[in-house]
């Protein structure tokens, strides 16, 4: 015991004086011949099929088109955001540093501070600093194109994946939160301005990868009638669409074409074009059009949209025209659920 | 248990590292990667310049205090699976009361919102313990059971009364008096690392010196002898529990007031578990917990650099470290777990 | 011929040689006692013969011919079976499935269960060892659980049978029963090595007696030429003296007093004690007399509060202590000697020292402001290894190093020790060898004598007899008699002690 107390001191004092010593002595970093990257994923790694998998493809076309390098990481924890984005920056060889998810803003608030030279560029939240490029949605829109869909699909007949005569559809988001209340939002709006009649259900998992408790929300959903189903619920999500499938319901996916999960379920897909973002970030930084500040993008930028799957024509047409309307600014959607009803009233929709 | 016990405690430690990293070799080779670039970043990572060694002591110091609050259990004969559940609440607890008294002095906000950590984590350790001791309620089940609630009820406070007005469920950042002061500047390394050193010395003190833990150790080495001892073996194994659930608590609020400065849900990389492997390596020497802790936290943080720039998968690198908890822990965790089984079948008949 | 022979075997553990040039020989069919004290090297002989232990030097010949034992596996491929103190059996399996665990009889690679339990029959008929191949090993009696180790010992063919020290778990019936099996073996040609401590035993049963002491062999010698007395002086090297008898006499004051306690059984079954009221006055010793499991260890527990009685009061120097928990009984005064010492009266991981304090921890001796006083805590272990002839090489290793003798006057010590006006002595020298029980025995007496009240509770007659001024017979938990101990007669206790109430 002795022994051990005497190993842990010197232990200690080892520590100290390694950290004193090597005060200064970070890397140097000698420039590539290719300009470089590097991406910080959010916490559902890899293969969530959705938000990390979106963002990997801009990477790897970037890579393709734009010839750069580019270095990744998965975290496990939020609480290793901080020393992952760091190690990155203290090389001082990459052009730019992707933060994938709002969750990193915390860190990337630490770590921009402590590297001002260094441009990072964060996705699908706002970081205020000079150095970093904040790239946010305006996620009604893309509720609103998916909700208008499931609103028209579900008034239609003949088709046995459709309940007939209830017109019901639901969403089931990830977590409450602003961000995700808003695609509820924009969901509703989108299917009641496109059919007045539909009658919309709304609920949220509480966590970003419980399937299971997502497919359990989604059946009882189902139980009610509804046969139009969207999953705003990161690697959850894949539980309710799961459930649609068993049931042979119409499901809608998020963030990425998740059409070959259920090829004969998946409606369409809320598209967060993540790869796009990632993609228009990285030709900025290579371009010298770096913009630090709040990038907002939606339907206009094509950083939002649908994907059309099983879509049939006829929606395609009246949805893409709806579209548009969003694009050019004539219809504004809201974010809130609470402001739902009175646009609808405003526009005579109800 | 000897000087001797501990020098081969740890040359036996050293061999499992070892045999664990040539599998992990021998694994990251055949998936197509190079071995040296691998392990040559997993040591640099850990190790090599000021960052990568803060980052390895800012890692090991939630594992020091959850090692010590499982070791502490130990102790008692208690199994305290529930280090994670308890450090949540811990870090939750010191978040809010840290923000709550922003009008205070910073040393006091400091010491208060501490106490509260402790104390939360003290409270969730006692459940368990109370259970344990007026039903027999077997504590991994109980405390296995109380992390999920933990874990969940801290979100739901969370989002419910705590949030920041922001996009993500967090608390409000906490203001620079009301966090644990920086120790090496543009790092993490906290007084949480001072603090925990300190722990381990005064629980050491106590469970060697004071009544306290001679009576605590008596439970834990053979309860019918301590209670003919006259020690009220149900006050002991509750207070026990209490302990390993403050300083468990202690590790969230480390987290809570010297990392992150607010509380995330779901924030922790399941320090609560690694604890577990932490206190089997030491065995029962308290001061052994420091480089146990150390040595997790160096693959924490190697494994950092080892997956940014060596390229090694999550998956691949979590096997790698899996291995070394698996080699280093396993013989040690499982002659623990044959011995709580013969003593719960000793105990069958039920104690009054 | 010699079924085993063991030459100049010498085995150290650490600096300590257990074995220094021990020899030993045993006939086919004879019984041949290995009789010593604790420590005295008997089981670590037999251990290396049966290959649990390896030899440092010396030689083993098997019918003659030198043998390498490496292990229990060669051992038994030799013809020799052992049968432990604590039996090896796994509880929740049938005999049957204990029996053949390890050479199961297999057809198709399925075990043969008709085919083991003809073969345990078999075995049981020919030396009457009435065994039930079907029940469940915890079911069964401690005796019959011994019954299943010889079966299993036989089937695996052993002609050389060790026992070690086989009847320190069995009823007297049960030792009957088992010498009965010994000698139908005997019979058969098997040799048979019985480890004892115990005089009688080995003056009844043996054909020959090897004694050893302090590792080293002392001699070998026909029981018929050997008498008690000669024995004793062969194992301690010495002869001891008679008990002092001088004592006070007995004076008035009760110091313990049961009034109408009970016990209830477990789940509505018999009650384990009814009404047992009982006086112990100061400077006598009140013996329990009883067949072991009739009430003794509820009495014991009730009587220190390690259980509550369900009924009845129970009081110190005339206070009510009923409901007082272990630590409350002790603190007024209490000295107790519990019956399973290693369960009970000690923690065998802690060192002497802390183990010599264990319930006076608290007191103001050894503890101040919640910290002990490692000073105070030391000295005490060391007055009481002086004190009480405890061998130890020193107080900080732990308890559970010691032999069981000096464990038990480690535990007396430390119960004599701290301030008391009653002793609760339950089976002092149970397990015990012939000088350690003798000098417990001494202290016991000693305490008597300073003015204590000793409740003696002791599954062995000839203890209670020796020490008691007054015996109480227990049983199926009630009192049956109490009297002066010189009006009893033995076979009159024997008869009240299994339920046979004569009026004499």
């Amino acid at each position: 015991m002795r022994k051990a107390r005497k190993f842990s001191v010197l232990l200690g004092i080892a520590l100290i004086a390694a950290m004193v010593m090597g005060i200064g002595a970070s890397g140097v970093g000698t420039a590539a011949a290719k300009p470089r990257m590097a991406i910080v994923f959010a916490t559902g790694g890899l293969g969530d099929k959705s938000f990390n998998d979106s963002a990997y493809d801009g990477m790897k076309r970037a890579e393709k088109e734009l010839g750069i390098e580019f270095d990744k990481v998965e975290p496990q924890a939020v609480a290793e955001y901080e020393s992952l984005l760091t190690r990155f920056a203290q090389t001082r060889k990459y052009d730019l540093i992707i933060s994938i998810g709002f969750d990193q803003a915390d860190a990337l608030q630490t770590v921009s501070a402590r590297f001002p030279n260094q441009k990072f560029a964060i996705v699908d939240t706002v970081v205020d600093a000079p150095n970093v490029a904040s790239y946010a949605y305006r996620e009604a829109e893309r509720g609103f194109v998916v909700g208008a869909i499931a609103g028209l699909m579900t008034a239609k007949k003949g088709d046995p994946r459709i309940v007939a005569d209830k017109q019901i559809v639901g969403v089931i988001g990830g977590m409450d939160i602003p961000l995700i209340r808003a695609n509820v939002a924009g969901y509703i709006a989108g299917a009641r301005y496109a059919n007045p009649k539909v009658q919309v259900k709304h609920a949220y998992v509480g966590h970003w990868a419980d399937p299971a408790k997502c497919k359990e929300m989604a059946n009882a959903m189902l139980d009610e009638g509804v046969d139009v189903l969207w999953l705003a619920a990161g690697r959850s999500g894949l539980g309710g669409i799961k459930a649609a499938e068993e049931r042979n319901r119409y499901a809608i996916g998020a963030d990425s074409d998740q059409g070959y999960l259920a090829p004969n379920n998946i409606l369409t897909n809320g598209m967060k074009l993540v790869d796009n973002t990632v993609y228009m970030a990285i030709d900025a930084v290579l371009k010298g059009k770096f913009t630090p500040g709040v990038n907002l993008l939606g339907l206009s930028e094509g950083a939002l949209g649908y994907s059309r799957n099983l879509v049939p024509a006829d929606i395609i047409a009246q949805v893409d025209k709806l579209a548009a309307k969003v694009a050019s600014g004539e219809l504004k959607v809201p974010d809130d659920i609470d402001k739902v009803e009175p646009w609808l009233k405003a526009l005579g929709k109800q | 248990m000897g000087l001797r016990g501990d020098v081969s405690r740890f040359a036996y430690s050293a061999i499992a590292v070892l045999l664990a990293l040539v599998i992990g070799a021998v694994l990251i080779g055949t998936s197509g990667y190079s071995v040296k670039e691998a392990y040559s970043n997993l040591l640099m990572g850990a190790f090599g310049g000021v960052y990568s060694l803060a980052t390895t002591v800012v890692m090991s110091t939630p594992l020091l205090f959850t090692g010590l609050a499982v070791a502490l259990a130990f102790q008692c004969g208690l199994f305290n699976v529930g280090a994670e559940g308890q450090l949540y609440v811990g870090a939750l607890a010191s978040a809010v009361v840290a923000l709550a008294l922003s009008g205070l002095p910073p040393a006091f906000r400091v010491i208060i919102a501490l106490t509260a950590g402790a104390g939360a984590g003290a409270a969730l350790g006692f459940l368990p313990g109370y259970l344990k001791a007026k039903i027999g309620a077997h504590e991994v089940v109980t405390t296995i059971m109380l992390n999920y609630i933990a874990i969940s009820l801290t979100t739901f406070l969370v989002k419910t009364y705590f949030r920041d007005p922001g996009p993500v469920d967090q608390t409000v950042l906490l203001p620079p008096g009301s966090r644990l002061p920086e120790l090496v500047p543009g790092t993490r390394v906290s007084l949480g690392i001072v603090i925990g050193i300190l722990a381990v010395a005064l629980l050491d003190r106590v469970m060697r010196r004071s009544v306290l833990g001679y009576e605590i150790q008596a439970v834990g080495q053979n309860p019918h002898a301590a209670e003919y001892g006259g020690v009220n073996v149900a006050a002991r194994t509750v207070q026990a529990m209490m302990i390993s659930g403050a300083v468990a608590g202690l590790a969230g609020s480390v987290e809570s007031m010297g990392t992150l400065y607010r509380f995330i849900p779901y924030f922790s990389p399941g320090y609560g578990f690694t604890g577990i492997a932490v206190a089997v390596i030491a065995g029962k020497s308290m001061w052994a917990v420091i480089p146990a802790a150390f040595l997790f936290g160096a693959l924490q943080s190697g494994g950092q650099s080892m997956q940014l720039f060596a390229g090694i998968p999550m998956e691949l690198m979590t096997m790698v470290q899996g291995l070394v908890i698996l080699f280093v822990a396993a013989p040690a965790l499982g002659s623990m777990l044959l011995k709580s089984r013969s003593r719960l079948s000793e105990k069958g008949g039920g104690r009054a | 011929m010699y079924a085993v022979r063991m030459e100049n075997i010498t085995k150290r553990f650490g600096s300590v040689a257990a074995n220094d040039g021990v020899c030993f020989a045993a006939l086919p069919g004879e019984i041949h006692c290995l009789l010593g004290e604790n420590g005295a090297g008997k089981s670590t002989l037999m251990r290396i013969l049966f290959g649990l232990y390896r030899a440092d030097s010396g030689s083993i010949y098997v019918n003659d011919r030198p043998a390498q034992i490496a292990g229990p596996r060669d051992a038994i491929s030799l013809g020799i079976g052992m049968v432990h103190q604590h039996f090896m059996l796994a509880e929740r399996l049938t005999v049957a499935e204990n029996i053949v665990a390890g050479c199961e009889p297999r057809r198709r690679g399925l075990l043969d269960r008709e085919c083991a339990r003809r073969r345990i029959r078999e075995v049981s008929e020919r030396y009457g060892l009435a065994v039930d191949p079907d029940a469940v090993v915890e079911d069964i009696s401690v005796g019959q659980q011994q019954r299943v180790e010889i079966v299993k010992a036989l089937m695996r063919g052993a002609r050389t049978l060790i026992l070690d020290e086989p009847t320190a778990v069995l009823t007297p019936p049960e030792v009957d029963e088992l010498f009965t099996v010994m000698r139908a073996l005997r019979e058969s040609g098997t040799a048979i090595v019985f480890i004892t401590h115990k005089l009688k035993e080995t003056m009844e049963i043996s054909d020959r007696v090897t004694v050893l002491r302090d590792g080293k062999t002392i001699g070998t010698v026909c029981t018929a030429d050997a008498t008690p007395d000669s024995l004793v002086e062969m194992m301690v090297g010495r002869s001891l003296p008679v008990h002092d008898d001088e004592r006070t006499p007995p004076r008035q004051a009760v110091l313990l007093e049961l009034r109408d306690v009970s016990v209830a059984g477990r789940k509505g079954g018999r009650a384990r004690l009814s009404g047992v009221s009982l006086a112990v006055r100061s400077g006598e010793v009140l013996g329990i007399a009883g067949v072991d499991g009739n009430g003794q260890l509820e009495l014991e527990e009730v009587v220190t509060g390690l259980r509550r009685p369900g009924k009845g009061k129970i009081a110190l120097t005339g206070q009510d202590v009923t409901g007082l928990d272990t630590g409350g009984i002790r603190d007024r005064g209490v000295a107790y000697i519990p019956s399973d010492r290693l369960k009970r009266g000690m923690v065998d991981s802690f060192s002497l020292a802390r183990n010599s304090v264990l319930g006076t921890h608290r007191c103001a001796d050894f503890s101040r402001r919640g910290l002990l006083l490692e000073n105070a805590v030391r000295e005490h272990a060391r007055s009481i290894v002086a004190e009480y002839d405890v061998r130890a090489e020193s107080i900080d290793q732990p308890m559970g190093s010691l032999s069981g003798g000096n464990q038990q006057k480690m535990l007396v010590g430390r119960e004599l020790a701290r301030p008391h006006s009653v002793v609760v002595a339950a089976q002092p020298t149970r397990g015990l060898d012939v000088g350690a029980t003798h000098y417990i025995r001494e202290q016991i007496l000693a305490s008597r004598n300073r003015g204590k009240a000793v409740l003696l509770i002791s599954a062995e007659l000839d203890e209670v007899l020796e020490l008691s001024d007054r015996i109480a017979v227990i049983y199926e938990g009630r009192i049956v008699d109490v009297r002066p101990a010189s009006q009893f007669t033995e076979r009159e206790l024997g008869l009240l002690m299994t339920g046979q109430r004569n009026e004499v």
